[in-house]
């Protein structure tokens, strides 16, 4: 039956070429606006590598120090994680790193502005990058202050050809680093992980930043389950209470951990009282089902004038004995295999579209796929959509009179 | 006639209601469009009030923490200064705390005839206004006739990161010399003098009138400005910013690795970044325009798309309503008079629709939901996109109204 269902669609679809290719026409680009946005928040917000353990880790990226008349906010400084978020206990790591900056390297005179972050040995833990040559450096360099860098392939080849990096020196920041490994490039999208160079905490030239409570650091907590974060934010929070301020003019700290989705709705949105997440969920689908309103409308039109004019064909089947269910079942089938066929469409000129976006460098080291994942958001989506834009039409023809249906009158 | 559309449209009014809510939709979409693109580019042919013609900023990090070095950093800056002074390369000199395109904004809010008042602040040095070309309407820029009095400015950080120290010191009234852009001065003194006056922060005293200072680009809105004297040898507080620089005609890029390696004589540990402000502009540009583009291509393919949905869903009515028309044309009625009763039928239906659509897009500023858009930009965009609606509906209808012109009454009344 389901047979015939096809036929039947194929030959609707190639009676009306004009319906069809409105048809098809909307429902690929829809495809293409939604896989292209999910992409672009894949690549943001989606774990991939080196960030591989996202699901186990909490980020502390801002603090606030208040008081009755001033607030402060920034980054944690390094004093207020190493103290309060290195000793938390029952958890599996704990990194600190620096906020990238530009820093100046030249070569042959020219500058090539690279982005350097500091951090210590557990960083290369808690992140698993790719080394295509070398190792990362340990908590010992960071004690001892070893000069000794991570860079990226990018880097890796801007100075040094094709020739191994390793063993090499580089100048960065008015310091000389003796090269130690190599790692793919990571996108500057991935906060946590981006930089062009890294290099010990502990070659940073003033060592003042020990003493800050605010600062321009970060922290990483990976704790052994994501079950834990109830536990660690509570622990960390009362922490908080306990907080030495420098002066009289501050009376509370405040610096939650968050996970990487909290990170970016922070971001967004600013602080809400803990609600960005919420704030940025409800953004997200409100923007996608505006974004998709016009096109379904559009559809439900299309559609109907399809069922309209396949009346005095529904009237025979009617007057035969099919059931509205029937009716309903077939029209469905129909509509979700030409979605399926616009859904086809869309996703080869989705993926065009990302590769010519990955190729044109418009993001530094950005690489849009079309993954598993996403694939799979398309699949619901097309799904939604053939369902969505068939249902009314569908239950509409179920319900015409055989009398009218038969004569060609709809209502 | 207008009677006889609307029965029409009522009496097929489920398929016609789908068709209303496509165009209300469609014209919220125009709408938002339109007047975004009036919007930017009402601002972009407005004055930036300055000129980044072969302006370069040295970024200076000391590196040393910001507590209990000010006279380091003041001594230090004016060494840089009067060595880049030397230089034949280099015109003019400046310093400034937020330059064009530099993204740390800083604004100042007071009530002001019972209404809260918004201005941007910033500061700069004497020289900023020869390296930036500012064009000045009224009084004068910063010179050194204002050394008398202490240059300290209302700076209130409200970006992600505040600094520390800046303790509000109790000024004397009128203390501070500032210019003010042209809005502000409107806004505050009408059509009075404002040169001598204070502005909003009574420890200021207005010295000159710039014609604007928009900061942030081309795109951005005009509004209130306030710039405050730096002096470089200022030891009462740090002094943040970067050296602005206008260089001579035909100086190169590759002057930029020289200018480091002569700077870095000067102050051994610091380091510096040069960048050309044309580069921030660039990618500042690049950066608010890519998303509109984008919003904008995605707006004219959906608007394509209810283009087609449009056209095929008449031409299925037509069709369809082969036997009225054909009873139509028997009793005498010309083909015009079909083709003008499709449109009309359109035409009535892109009424309800659009109405509804205005309806909801007047409420935009009674509610004061888009107070940064000028009223004239607000009605543009109203009228553009209601003019382009019916001109887009009036097209998808000129196919169908063509098959109605051709069914001939015979044909018509025999097909069963």
């Amino acid at each position: 039956m389901l047979k015939n269902y096809f036929k039947i669609a194929l030959k609707v679809i190639l009676r009306r070429k004009f319906f069809t290719f409105i048809s098809l026409f909307a429902i690929s680009f829809t495809l293409v606006v939604l896989m292209v946005a999910s992409a672009m928040l894949d690549h943001v917000l989606a774990p991939m590598p080196p960030e591989n353990k996202q699901d186990r880790t909490l980020i502390l990226q801002q603090a606030e120090m208040r008081g009755p008349e001033n607030d402060m906010t920034s980054n944690p400084g390094y004093k207020l994680l190493d103290t309060y978020m290195r000793t938390l206990p029952g958890v599996e790591l704990t990194s600190i790193f620096s906020e990238q900056s530009i820093v100046s390297s030249y070569k042959d005179g020219y500058d090539l502005k690279p982005y350097l972050k500091r951090t210590d040995g557990e960083f290369w833990k808690i992140l698993e990058f790719t080394f295509l040559e070398g190792g990362p450096f340990t908590n010992n360099d960071d004690r001892n202050a070893d000069f000794v860098a991570v860079i990226n392939k990018a880097t890796k080849e801007k100075i040094f050809g094709d020739s191994p990096a390793v063993g090499k020196y580089i100048e960065a920041d008015r310091q000389n680093f003796r090269v130690i490994g190599v790692v793919a490039d990571v996108p500057i999208f991935r906060k946590i992980p981006f930089a062009d160079i890294w290099v010990p905490l502990g070659t940073t030239p003033d060592q003042e930043y020990k003493k800050e409570l605010l600062g321009d650091y970060k922290g990483l907590i990976l704790a052994r389950d994501a079950g834990d974060f109830p536990r660690i934010k509570a622990e960390f929070a009362s922490r908080m209470k306990k907080v030495e301020l420098p002066s009289s003019d501050f009376n509370t700290m405040k610096c939650e951990p968050g996970t990487m989705f909290d990170d970016v709705a922070l971001e967004i949105f600013g602080n809400r009282g803990g609600h960005e997440r919420f704030i940025l969920m409800i953004a997200m689908f409100l923007g996608a089902f505006l974004f998709m309103l016009l096109p379904t409308i559009n559809l439900v039109n299309i559609n109907i004038s399809r069922i309209i004019e396949r009346a005095s064909e529904i009237g025979v089947r009617k007057s035969f004995g099919a059931s509205s269910a029937t009716l309903i079942g077939q029209f469905l089938v129909e509509n979700i295999l030409i979605t399926a066929i616009g859904g086809i469409i869309g996703f080869v000129i989705s993926y065009v579209i990302l590769q010519i976006l990955t190729n044109s460098g418009l993001i530094a080291y950005a690489q849009f796929h079309l993954n598993v994942r996403i694939f799979f958001y398309a699949f619901i989506s097309i799904l939604s959509f053939g369902l969505l834009s068939g249902v009314y039409p569908a239950w509409k023809m179920a319900r015409m009179h055989p009398v009218n249906a038969l004569k060609g009158v709809v209502q | 006639m207008i009677k006889h559309w609307l029965k029409m449209v009522w009496n097929r009014k489920r398929i016609n209601g789908l068709i209303m809510i496509e165009i209300f939709v469609s014209f919220l979409v125009l709408f938002s469009v339109l007047t975004f693109t009036a919007y930017y580019i009402n601002n972009y042919r407005k004055p930036l009030g300055f000129n980044i013609d072969r302006v370069w900023s040295i970024q200076v990090d000391s590196r040393l923490p910001a507590e209990g070095h000010k006279k380091v950093f003041a001594d230090g800056r004016v060494q840089l200064a009067l060595a880049m002074r030397e230089l034949p390369e280099i015109e003019e000199v400046g310093w400034m705390w937020a330059g064009p395109y530099a993204h740390s904004t800083s604004t100042t809010s007071r009530t002001f005839n019972g209404q809260q008042v918004y201005a941007e602040t910033n500061r700069a040095s004497d020289d900023i206004q020869k390296v930036l070309s500012i064009p000045i309407i009224a009084g004068r820029w910063f010179s050194k006739e204002d050394n008398t009095t202490i240059d300290t400015g209302p700076l209130i950080s409200r970006g992600s990161r505040s600094t520390s120290g800046d303790k509000s010191n109790k000024q004397p009234v009128g203390s501070i010399p500032v210019v003010i852009n042209a809005n502000y001065a409107r806004l505050l003194f009408g059509s009075k003098n404002p040169i001598g006056q204070l502005p909003l922060d009574s420890t200021c005293r207005i010295i000159g009138v710039i014609e604007d200072f928009r900061k942030a680009g081309e795109l951005s809105a005009p509004g209130n400005y306030q710039i405050s004297r730096i002096r470089l040898e200022d030891t009462t507080q740090n002094q943040w910013g970067r050296f602005y620089i206008r260089v001579r005609e035909g100086t190169t890029a590759a002057f930029q690795g020289k200018l480091i390696k002569i700077l870095e004589g000067v102050e051994k540990n610091w380091s510096f970044d040069i960048n050309t402000v044309a580069q921030a502009r660039e990618s500042d540009l690049k950066k608010q325009l890519v998303p509109l583009i984008a919003g904008g291509v995605i707006a004219a393919f959906l608007l394509f798309m209810v283009a087609l949905g449009l056209m095929g869903v008449l031409w299925q009515n037509v069709s369809q309503r082969t036997k009225e028309i054909g009873l139509r044309r028997a009793l005498g009625g010309t083909a015009e008079n079909v083709s003008r009763q499709i449109h009309g039928e359109q035409f009535a239906i892109t009424t309800i629709g659009l109405a509804a659509g205005s309806i909801v897009v007047i409420q935009l500023p009674l509610l004061d939901l888009i107070g940064f858009i000028q009223p004239g930009v607000y009605i543009i965009g109203l009228v553009v996109s209601l003019i382009l609606m019916y001109t887009l509906t009036y097209l998808c209808s000129i196919l169908p109204g063509w098959l109605a012109m051709d069914i001939e009454p015979a044909e018509a009344l025999r097909c069963d």
